[in-house]
């Protein structure tokens, strides 16, 4: 007989239940059947139980996992459940999503109400939106308040003391704030009239007209009111640069040079007061202006005999504003005309052509005659009825990193002085590129040549080369210039500008003049 | 015993097979017991999960649809509110500065104890001036920029305490006392006010002396192109001092006292330096009064700040009176002290649309001139204009006077002025054209005395009464 262990154990209790050795050796028949009956019902008992056991663990584990299934489950669902009442209830309901809703919403409201134009977009009716600006909530009033200082530092090598003069300095250099404005500009009554003044300190006499030029005195630089007639004409009343040359034409914070050319100050027109009226299409541009005239090129009539300055000082007055009734000129004509052969007008404003903008060719041509007013019926003294006439042609191209320009005056002047200079002509050009080596440094170099015929009034033998850099912190609002310009002719009376550091030099003494200048504009 | 053990011997095991039975009959009803249990605990975490992914869904359907119309429709009305509520349309900006436009371009604390107001002024003019004479240019003409100047105004610390500085580019000597015409940098006004209670208040500064109408209503808010020449001279012009005001609703009281008016050369100093600030121990006057009355006999104050009524404006007459003593500082005793006292009288009727104004003044100089020790000017401007539409105004103004006595000039002023306002928008856009005709003189001046002359209004000096006119056209901004 195979021992089994339930047999086994079936025996150890069967003798557990039996105590006595005795007994066990003295068994009778009944005995033995009902030991074996109730081993057997045992065994049977156990199998059953045995086999109802296994049934009842299968089908516990499988309860079990499935309420560990349906924990987890629920754990998953009170989880995300926490979670989104959170994002109901908490402060991180406004979510970017919501936000970008309510937006929306906002921005439609403001869409929708038409007296409300100015706060769709950029938002305020003050602060600032490039530039300082104060607005009105209908949009028709507007208020843009604007700043320029340039502060140079400027070197000068006037050559050799060749006639061992005891009064002369080889060498001059100091520092100098050319100019500090503040301008303020704007719409008013609608968008189709806008006004510009331009305040600020500057010097008396930038074009050297007179001996003022090294007094930096308060100017009005520009001021003026445009309507705009349409799309593409518009008329402009006030003071401003006569359209002339493209250098003229250009603001000084956007030129590429510390100053403009020395051409540019003795023969340009300057600035002026008249009426413009001003024609622009996609391609094409005008300008026809009708004014007081321009200063520039012995116009004195415009400038002297102003009376006594308070101070005594003589009675200049090189920059206008100038009285109506002040003799100036019977009239004055100048018009411009530009074609956009490539590129989009706004990049014109300025000589340099920063990488990645767009390619652009302009060409323009200009002209311009004023006829002088007289001080009497009859010529008696002082400037007779004189003449002046010019004519210019001008090319911009820029490429993206790279720039070039090119321009050629001339002007012709009649009866400055009966006797001495019944007419005189003065031609002059001036050619200048650059490139970028980074995308904030920009080199440049400009060659300026020419002057007036005569020698009485220093001859054409100005000759130019200008070497510099352009550093752009931010742009043209925050700009370093540094320049070095080499004088390879002369430098007469008349070129010479107090401003720009060129002193006359007719003797070629190889002067050269060391220009640094930092710009902020806003 | 052993036979007791032999019969107890079944009965054990037939126990003790019972007991197995019942142990192993037991052992299955236990397991039941706890699979059911099992399940109802199954049963419960379903139930749980279930409600729960319902809640799940509801709030979850609810996230989606929070911008509901209904909630739209709240934030809408909410901005709308916001911007509505702003009527000023002010704009809230940092710590709660406001600014914007309201009538005028300003900034303002939100508190409103602090206010500053920009405004702006350009006058673009064209001007033709035709004098028939042998030696001078018969044709003078041109574009100038008359004046171009910023305003700042306002109130600090409270309402009680207001403020204006008026600066820019203009005529420096706009009532022509020296030869020089530029135009440059000045101050028109700069002043602050002090209320003092509800009838009196104080300004101290540079300001337009309270003396004839024409002078007090602003330069902008004149009725032809520019005052009359008989202003600009007789007029007693900005000065620096304090003027005492005393106003209630129908009578209003200026009293000032100040450096001197310039405009008769009575301020030695403005010879250097025409229009003030002046240096407080410049050489100007030992002392000088101006007082005005004015009698507000119908309409309202205020709109006797311009020359012109608009149509559908109140009806109003006001009628001024005022006077003025000075007396000019001396260097050293043998200086000659010129003094002078002077009168004036107007009325200003305003008829919804149309307007009639009229006024004569009287000075008498003492001094002005050695061997001249009497000088007497007088003059009067009389002046109506007509809207002919809502936006186009015809008026004409005739003006005489001048110095009395023949040595210092002459009093031969007759000028006729008639032109035609164009109100593009009010008097902030405004065309003005005038044409002028002199039928007299204008008197250069002579010992001392100024001239009638001046530039800036566009008259020169003609002595012939060969005729002189004069064309002006003005552009006017003012915001």
């Amino acid at each position: 007989m195979t021992v089994t262990p339930t047999s086994h154990l079936q025996n150890r209790l069967a003798y557990a239940i039996l105590p006595m050795k005795g007994l066990r050796m003295d068994r009778c028949r009944k005995q033995r059947i009902a030991l074996a009956l109730g081993c057997i019902s045992v065994h049977a008992c156990c199998a059953i139980t045995m086999a109802q056991s296994a049934g009842f663990q299968e089908q516990l584990k499988g309860l079990q996992e499935s309420l560990e299934n349906a924990k987890l489950a629920n754990r998953a669902v009170r989880l995300e459940l926490d979670e989104t009442r959170d994002s109901l209830d908490n402060d991180q309901w406004l979510t970017e999503e919501r936000a970008a809703s309510v937006m929306t919403l906002v921005q439609d409201v403001l869409a929708d109400s038409n007296e409300r134009v100015n706060l769709y977009g950029d938002g305020t009716m003050m602060g600032w939106n490039n530039g300082f600006h104060m607005t009105s909530a209908d949009g028709r009033f507007q208020l843009n308040i604007g700043g320029l200082l340039q502060t140079q530092f400027y070197g000068r090598w006037q050559g050799v003391n060749s006639t061992n003069s005891n009064n002369y300095d080889e060498w001059r250099y100091g520092l100098g704030s050319s100019r500090t404005q503040l301008n303020f500009g704007g719409h008013a009554f609608g968008r189709g009239l806008s006004y510009y003044m331009e305040f600020g300190w500057g010097s008396a006499d930038p074009y050297n007209l007179t001996a003022q030029g090294a007094f930096y005195i308060p100017r009005m630089l520009e001021a003026w009111i445009a309507f705009q007639l349409n799309s593409e004409t518009k008329i402009r009343i006030g003071q401003f640069s006569l359209p002339f040359t493209k250098e003229g034409l250009i603001d000084s914070p956007y030129q590429m040079a510390v100053n403009q050319t020395l051409v540019e100050l003795r023969m340009g027109l300057e600035q002026s007061q008249g009426v413009e009226v001003d024609w622009k299409s996609d391609d094409r541009h005008f300008s026809l202006v009708l004014s007081n005239g321009s200063p520039a090129m012995f116009q004195g009539p415009l400038w002297l005999n102003w009376g006594p300055n308070f101070a005594g000082n003589p009675a200049w007055n090189a920059t206008p504003p100038w009285p109506a009734l002040q003799r100036d000129t019977l009239y004055a004509v100048t018009m411009r005309h530009e074609w956009k052969v490539l590129g989009d007008w706004d990049q014109f404003n300025q000589f340099t052509s920063p990488p990645g903008s767009e390619r652009g060719v302009l060409i323009g041509l200009a002209g311009h005659r004023q006829n002088n007013e007289l001080d009497s019926p009859d010529a008696i003294g002082g400037f007779p009825d004189g003449v002046f006439w010019g004519v210019t042609a001008d090319i911009m191209m820029q490429f993206d990193g790279a720039s070039l320009y090119g321009s050629v005056i001339y002007e012709r002047i009649r009866d400055i002085n009966l006797i001495t200079l019944p007419t005189l002509n003065a031609l002059a050009f001036v050619v200048q590129g650059s490139t970028y080596i980074t995308n904030q440094t920009e080199l440049f170099a400009r060659w300026e040549s020419g002057g007036p015929d005569r020698e009485v009034v220093g001859g054409d033998h100005l000759q130019i080369l200008t070497l510099g850099m352009n550093h752009y912190m931010d742009g043209q609002d925050l700009k370093l210039t540094a320049d070095i310009g080499f004088s390879f002719g002369e430098v007469s009376g008349v070129m010479a500008n107090t401003e720009s550091g060129w002193i006359a030099d007719t003797r070629r003494r190889d002067q050269f003049v060391f220009r640094t200048q930092l710009q902020l504009m806003f | 015993m052993a036979s007791k053990i032999r019969n107890i011997t079944p009965s054990i095991g037939i126990t003790a097979t019972l007991l197995m039975c019942s142990l192993c009959a037991g052992q299955p009803s236990g397991i039941q017991q706890q699979i059911d249990e099992m399940r109802e605990q199954l049963d419960s975490v379903l139930a749980d999960t279930e409600e729960m992914r319902l809640t799940l869904d509801e709030l979850k359907a609810k996230d989606a649809d929070w911008l509901t119309k209904e909630r739209a429709e709240e934030i809408r009305v909410l901005v709308q509110d916001i911007l509505s509520d702003s009527d000023s349309r002010n704009s809230l900006v940092g710590d709660g500065l406001l600014g914007g436009w309201a009538d005028g371009f300003f900034l303002a604390s939100s508190d409103g104890r602090f206010r500053l107001n920009i405004g702006g002024l350009i006058q673009e003019r064209f001007m033709l001036n035709f004098l028939r004479s042998d030696n001078t240019d018969r044709w003078r003409g041109g574009i100038e920029s008359t004046r171009t100047r910023l305003n700042f105004s306002g109130h600090i610390f409270d309402r009680d305490t207001t403020f204006l500085v008026q600066a820019g580019f203009g005529y420096i000597d706009p009532n022509a006392l020296l030869p020089s015409i530029r135009i440059t940098e000045r101050i028109w006004d700069a002043w602050l006010k002090f209320k003092l209670n509800e009838h009196w208040s104080a300004k101290i500064g540079v300001f337009m002396l309270p003396f004839t109408r024409e002078s007090l209503v602003s330069d902008q808010y004149q009725l032809a192109v520019d005052r009359s020449l008989i202003d600009y001279r007789l007029g007693l012009a900005r000065s620096q001092g304090i003027e005492f005001t005393w106003a209630n609703e129908a009578t209003r009281v200026f009293l000032a006292t100040s450096s001197g008016s310039p405009t008769l050369r009575g301020v030695p100093l403005s010879q250097n330096n025409p229009t003030p600030p002046w240096p407080a121990l410049g050489q100007d006057t030992d002392w000088s009064v101006t007082g005005r009355l004015e009698y507000l006999l119908e309409g309202s104050w205020s709109q006797f700040n311009q020359m012109t009524s608009p149509p559908g404006s109140e009806k109003g007459v006001l009628w001024g009176i005022a006077a003025h003593a000075q007396n000019g500082e001396r260097t050293g005793q043998a200086g000659r002290k010129q003094d002078q006292v002077g009168v004036t009288s107007d009325i200003s009727i305003h008829m919804d649309g149309m307007t009639f104004f009229a006024s004569g003044t009287f000075h008498n100089q003492k001094n002005l001139a050695a061997g001249i020790p009497n000088g007497d000017w007088v003059g009067y401007v009389v002046q109506a204009s007509t809207y002919m539409t809502d936006t186009t105004e015809y008026f004409i103004r005739y003006e005489g006077g001048g110095v009395i006595q023949d040595s210092l000039g002459n009093n031969d002023v007759n000028i006729l002025t008639n032109g035609i306002n164009w109100y593009l928008d009010g008097q902030g856009l405004k065309v003005t054209s005038d044409f002028g005709w002199s039928f007299g003189e204008i008197s250069n001046g002579s010992n001392g005395a100024p001239s009638m002359s001046n530039n800036m209004v566009g008259w020169r000096t003609s002595v012939n009464q060969n005729a002189e006119w004069l064309f002006r056209t003005q552009l006017q901004l003012a915001f």
